[in-house]
């Protein structure tokens, strides 16, 4: 009995650090995942295209404009498979994106600032598309969710080494 | 005939007490006829998941500080909805960033209870700081409006010499205004922006107190805004939170210090609350869309879901409570 107690105390203390935007609980309806996502993919496009403009780094310039590209497609996608599931979204989340004033605002610090909200930003949605992809309930979201998945994942990888030279210089 | 008017003039003084004993008294006798049926005065419950609005809200920032009158919704700060019972009658307070958010429910919630009410906020809240003005003296309470910039230790001063001598004294202090700015690297955090946050947060409530205490006679209350950021503090969040847990400490620290004295002083940690702080680049972007949805009750706080506790603090029924920390937070989050 001891034994499987330690097992369970040590399983519950590895379930380490928790994304910026704590996740949904998997029992959440595939309605409250699609809205998360969909406003990662409005805010993540638009982002991207103050840094396609403002970004210093030809590197950083070019992330811009592959968030804005992968992101404009993956809400389309996200837009068709919520109408063929029926599920309705709120029109704060699919539209009336407001550049971000701290992003926009910024002078010679844009490329850092920029990274440095994108990994965290990445980080995040990564988390809340493998809790969807492995626990969710819908099968065509979480087919959806798994799809996206290692484009995110990439994007990722991609930005943390962008962040790491940043850093290095 | 004299013995009677005796009597006469005991009940008279007594009048009061007598006339609220007869009410104790009457329901029982009147039990099973009366005309006042006790389910007319009944209070309502109602679901806290749905009594406001959830996320996702638009994409709405303002250069801060912000104006809650332009968010979207609106912040709820009681203003249809608190009504007092005399809980603070007659009492004196101060408090910042009393224009909106926490420092309007409880100006307004004050107000209510029958506090006379000076509000500081900075100059370019001055459209939601009339609005808070009004109301106080709707309840014809005292309305003092105090615009200044915290950050500045004599403003900070001439604020309580202000605050005491329009008010005619002052005995709570609630030392509400923040600067929270979400920031995701400690490498992007510039000392400007630190130390303006370092002043708003733990330098003005220093010099506050520090300024009035003098004036506060024992059975007065000192209430700090901190957050659950003290206890759990969010990584974009690095100069704000520590400020709250400085907040929590001071209050504390002071509690053991103003003791003797008879001058309360005790904390409220909020969660997450709809407020202007969090559309002024309090929040990023994604998480000021679906501010709140972390919380069991799948929404934020409204300011008028914490009025109650500035005054529950306040109140010297909670002659008890020092050192304390009172925490509102849906479900999630410390204390």
């Amino acid at each position: 009995m001891k034994k499987i107690f330690l097992i369970i105390l040590a399983a519950g203390s590895s379930l380490g650090a928790t994304a910026q935007i704590p996740q949904p609980d998997p029992d959440t309806t595939a309605k409250h995942f699609l809205i998360v996502a969909s406003i990662g993919n409005l805010q993540e496009a638009n982002a991207g295209r103050l840094a396609a403009q403002k970004a210093k780094r030809p590197d950083v310039k070019a992330f811009g404009q592959m968030m804005i590209k992968d992101h404009s497609d993956a809400e389309q996608k996200l837009m068709q498979l919520a109408k063929q599931q029926d599920i309705g979204l709120p029109s704060a989340a699919t539209g009336g994106i407001v550049p971000d004033p701290a992003l926009k605002n910024a002078g010679n610090n844009f490329d850092q600032l920029y990274v440095h909200a994108m990994v965290n930003g990445h980080r995040n949605t990564v988390e809340t598309f493998e809790n969807y992809a492995v626990n969710g309930k819908n099968p065509a979201v979480k087919a959806f969710a798994g799809q996206m998945l290692p484009t995110l994942k990439a994007h990722l990888e991609h930005i943390k080494a962008i962040d790491k030279q940043l850093n290095s210089k | 005939m004299e013995s009677n008017d005796k009597m006469t003039r005991r009940q008279v003084i007594a009048g009061l007490g007598t006339t609220l004993g007869a009410a104790a008294v009457a329901p029982v006798f009147a039990a099973t006829k009366s005309s006042i049926d006790p389910a007319d005065n009944a209070v309502k419950i109602s679901d806290p998941t749905t009594l406001y609005p959830k996320p996702p809200y638009k994409s709405q920032p303002q250069p801060w500080p912000g104006l809650q009158s332009k968010m979207s919704p609106v912040p709820d700060c009681g203003e249809t909805s608190y009504k007092g019972s005399g809980r603070l009658m007659g009492r004196k307070a101060l408090i910042t960033g009393g224009d909106s958010g926490m420092g309007r429910a409880a100006a307004i919630a004050y107000a209510r209870e029958g506090a006379d009410v000076a509000i500081n906020y900075y100059p370019t809240e001055e459209p939601d700081a009339r609005e808070v003005i009004a109301l106080i003296k709707k309840e014809g309470r005292k309305a003092i409006a105090i615009p200044g910039d915290l950050r500045d230790e004599a403003f900070c001063k001439q604020l309580v010499q202000k605050a005491v001598s329009e008010l005619g004294g002052l005995d709570i202090i609630v030392n509400n205004a923040g600067r929270q700015q979400s920031i995701n690297s400690i490498t992007d955090v510039t000392t400007e922006e630190f130390d303006a946050t370092m002043k708003t947060n733990i330098y003005a409530p220093f010099w506050i107190i520090r300024e009035a205490l003098p004036h506060l006679p024992p059975g007065s209350a000192i209430i700090g805004t901190t957050s659950e950021q003290a206890y759990d503090p969010s990584p974009d969040l690095y100069a704000y939170a520590q400020t709250k847990a400085a907040t929590m400490n001071y209050v504390k620290s002071l509690a053991k210090q103003l003791g003797p004295k008879g001058i309360r002083v005790n904390g409220v940690a909020p969660g997450p609350v709809w407020t202007a702080l969090q559309i002024s680049g309090g929040a990023q972007p994604e998480k000021q869309q679906m501010f709140g949805s972390w919380t069991m009750l799948g929404r934020p706080g409204q300011p008028a879901e914490l009025a109650s506790i500035y005054v529950q603090l306040a109140a010297s029924d909670a002659s008890f409570a020092s050192g304390q920390i009172y925490g509102s937070s849906g479900g999630v989050g410390q204390p």
